[in-house]
């Protein structure tokens, strides 16, 4: 159980208290700076303020198989191969794994990247391989800041599936994310709007018209979205 | 690889023992107590410090390029190196300061010059600090720094102080002492020492501040664990033959494909590839005809590396 | 000397006034000479260096002087009869010749008794012909006593430098009682390979580093079997006035080394 204790981020981040159970893939969605990736660093205790977040009643020590951080950032500096970089995964000083390396690529489609410099991969690719680098170690908790943002819409379904399949494995899974198709596959969504949890419940609550259209600026149309009338943008 | 860059720097470390201005061998057969006097006071110690300041140059470097995720950083041109060698100078022209003194000045030298250069660039305070920044910043203190050496042996209480400016900025092996090496080696060996110590979480590092962190790695500490050891790594050695350029930087490139590219793993290969490279200069400012500073050779192969390493990169 | 005669002709009615009544030197060579055989008042000033004390061993005999920078511009407001110094600017050698000031630069010598000889024409153009003869019977004495077999030895001085073995340091060693062995850069390799019987190391400005002092005070010269003196290197800058007291004293060490007294270098 992943809890957060009137956690908060002044300013970027409003008091939030949460009980996340592990097996859940949970959403965090709401607007460009809302403060989705404030709350998810804060979640990874990444950052320091007020509150405190505690995994199964203990406070959070980072370690690669208690918890895995997945930045938005697609930056590599050094030019080594996406295999190379998958193992740094398993943490610092760890035994070499080359199965789990091969299976964390493989799961993530990318088993044929492993021995390409991942500064020569497209966005995407890259992406893949750094997806890889967060599942290697089979971590209890996966905080993931839009690892779908770059990926084909082949490649986004995957990741959801795979997602999904490491929180039946008994990980916890919570991910920023844009795309509101998918986060209505999610167990659970937290929408965030101004630094505010906004709301949290099933999808089927939380992606309400009121929301969508107060929030997001956008109503549902029979070809998909579209920018709902007297949106109050930016409000 | 590590074995070949150990074996080609026994072989270069022999070389360099063998050779000088006078054949050892000849005077070994003459007076043998001559020779012990002429290999234990001058040949091991230039060999020696060439050996010890080159792996601490290559090491620091490799560690600092790894730490400010950033392959143009380098102790010996970002400021660092001249930091230590302005320490020294004040210790030794000013304050008549021994081989010890000397060698607390530079590496105390190379800590504020580090210091400041990470407060420059921005370090520590977020976001790993951008490379242009980093390098105009590196540049300034070095710029600075050299200044300073300057107007200090203009002002020192020596008449000859200004004489030995070019030893100060571009280094020299000649005629160093036993005491120097004794005191430096031992120094830039506890760096090298803790710098591989961190080397594990300086590959994490590669992975960004962020992720290292989530993997366990305590950043502020091994910030200030790498500063630390960059500084005994890199100061006593400059306190005893001057800034060495290029070393730093351009080792740990040459080694780095051999290891994956996986930057804190680079620090033992550049340790020793920076020993062979010194060692090979060193030799070659004996056997040149010309009378060649030591940081000139190891900048007249460096330079053109560094020149294709920016052609090759964007 | 004609302009001398015209100097002694001009201010003939008052005789003591032959002697020139503000003297300058702007050279350490010179300020030695000048300590030597001025009388009190006739010195307006000297070379920074001729007051200092790691220059030159006279420097407490000019406690009470002015000093000047050592170029001619900067002694004009003292208004000299005579200006000394060696090896001139051709700058100042021309300033002076504009503004009528008596500017004689001397050769540097190149020998103990052109030294000798140096002195006693400053001695006379200072009034004080005696102090020139006192100090060239000292030089002529030392001449014709010097050691008939002179020890081969090797001075050296910062970073390995050794006087020129035909040179003006070379000569008064002779009078010391050692010939120089060699001249030019001495490579401390060379020197340990093939050590001198005597070595004689120049002392100067000893509490202040540089690397070619350290040079000096290398470890391996300790290990050396060649007998080391010290030598007073403010005396050898010009190998000027101050040498005759520094050859005596080498002597003496000379001679407590030949017979095997234990050296303190």
């Amino acid at each position: 159980m992943l809890e957060a204790i009137t956690l908060a981020r002044p300013p970027m981040l409003e008091p939030v208290s949460l009980a996340l159970p592990p097996g859940t893939v949970t959403g965090v969605i709401g607007p460009n700076g809302a403060g989705k990736t404030t709350l998810l660093k804060a979640l990874a205790g990444l950052s320091r303020g007020p509150g405190s977040v505690l995994i199964d009643g203990e406070p959070l020590t980072p370690h690669p198989r208690r918890l895995a951080w997945l930045p938005a950032s697609r930056d590599a500096v050094w030019p080594m191969t996406a295999a190379t970089l998958v193992a740094l995964g398993l943490g610092p000083g760890a035994a070499p794994d080359a199965q789990a390396v091969a299976a964390a690529l493989a799961a993530c489609d990318a088993a044929p990247l492993a021995d390409r410099p991942v500064n020569q991969l497209s966005t995407g690719e890259r992406a893949r391989v750094l997806l890889a680098r967060a599942l290697v170690a089979r971590p209890a908790w996966l905080l993931l800041d839009e690892p779908i943002a770059n990926l084909d819409p082949g490649h986004r379904l995957d990741v959801m599936a795979l997602l999904a399949a490491e929180a039946q494995r008994g990980a916890g899974v919570v991910l920023a994310l844009h795309d509101l198709d998918l986060a209505a596959r999610c167990d659970r969504l937290l929408l965030i709007h101004k630094a505010r949890l906004v709301a949290d419940g099933t999808p089927a609550d939380v992606l309400q018209e009121r929301h969508l259209a107060g929030i997001f600026g956008v109503t549902r149309a029979a070809n998909g979205w579209q920018r709902a009338a007297n949106a109050p943008l930016g409000d | 690889m590590i074995r070949l860059l150990a074996l080609l720097c026994l072989a270069l470390a022999a070389a360099s023992l063998a050779i000088g201005p006078v054949d050892l061998a000849s005077v070994w057969a003459r007076d043998p107590e001559l020779a012990r006097t002429l290999f234990v006071e001058l040949r091991l110690p230039r060999t020696g410090l060439a050996l010890a300041i080159g792996a601490g140059l290559g090491g620091a470097g490799a560690a600092t390029q790894a730490l400010l995720r950033n392959p143009l950083a380098s102790p010996d041109v970002l400021g660092p190196s001249t930091g230590a060698a302005l320490g020294a100078v004040l210790a030794g022209y000013f304050l008549g300061a021994g081989v010890i003194g000397m060698a607390a000045g530079g590496i105390m030298g190379a800590l504020a010059a580090l210091l400041l250069l990470l407060g420059l660039a921005g370090f520590g305070a977020g976001p790993a600090a951008g490379s242009t920044r980093l390098v105009l910043a590196g540049v300034a203190v070095a710029t600075l720094l050299g200044v300073a050496i300057n107007l200090a042996l203009s002002l020192a209480p020596s008449p000859f102080a200004l004489y030995d400016l070019m030893i100060w900025l571009m280094g020299s092996l000649a005629d160093r002492t036993l005491p120097q090496l004794l005191i430096a080696a031992p120094l830039i060996a506890l760096g090298l020492a803790l710098l591989v110590r961190a080397a594990p979480a300086l590959d994490a590092l590669a992975l960004g501040e962020e992720v290292a962190q989530s993997l366990g790695v305590a950043t502020a500490g091994l910030n200030r664990h790498i500063i630390i050891a960059v500084a005994l790594a890199t100061g006593a050695g400059v306190a005893v033959a001057g800034s060495i350029a290029f070393v730093g930087l351009v080792v740990p490139h040459l080694v780095r494909p051999f290891t994956g590219h996986r930057p804190g793993a680079a620090i033992v290969p550049a340790a020793i590839a920076g020993a062979a490279l010194l060692l090979a200069a060193d030799i070659a400012v004996r056997l040149l005809p010309l009378d060649l500073r030591l940081g000139v050779l190891t900048a007249l192969i460096g330079a053109p590396f560094f020149l294709s390493l920016i052609l090759r990169g964007r | 000397m004609r302009w001398l005669a015209a100097l002694l002709l001009m201010t003939a009615p008052a005789p003591a006034a032959a002697a020139p009544a503000r003297i300058v030197s702007l050279n350490l060579c010179t300020d030695e000479y000048l300590l030597l055989a001025a009388r009190p008042g006739q010195i307006a000033s000297i070379s920074k260096l001729g007051a200092d004390a790691q220059e030159t061993p006279f420097a407490a005999r000019a406690r009470d002087l002015a000093t000047n920078s050592g170029r001619l511009g900067d002694v004009l407001a003292q208004r000299p009869d005579l200006v000394l110094t060696m090896g001139a600017h051709p700058q100042d050698e021309a300033l002076a010749q504009r503004l009528g000031i008596r500017l004689l630069s001397l050769p540097y010598p190149k020998s103990p008794a052109e030294v000798a000889e140096q002195v006693k024409r400053v001695a006379q153009l200072l009034g004080n012909p005696v102090a020139g003869e006192a100090f060239a019977a000292e030089v002529a004495a030392l001449s014709e006593s010097a050691p008939a077999r002179p020890m081969p030895a090797l001075m050296i001085g910062g970073g390995g430098l050794a006087p020129a073995m035909g040179g003006l340091a070379a000569g008064w060693l002779r009078l010391a009682g050692f010939t120089q062995r060699a001249g030019g850069a001495v490579t401390m390799e060379a020197l340990i390979a093939d050590p001198p019987a005597v070595l004689l190391i120049s002392r100067y400005r000893l509490g202040q580093f540089s690397q070619p002092q350290a040079w000096t005070q290398h470890p391996a010269l300790a290990r050396l079997p060649s007998r080391r003196i010290a030598v007073d290197g403010r005396a050898f800058l010009c190998g000027g006035a101050a040498m005759p007291t520094e050859i005596r004293r080498l002597r003496l060490r000379r001679s407590m080394q030949m017979s095997r007294l234990p050296e303190q270098p």
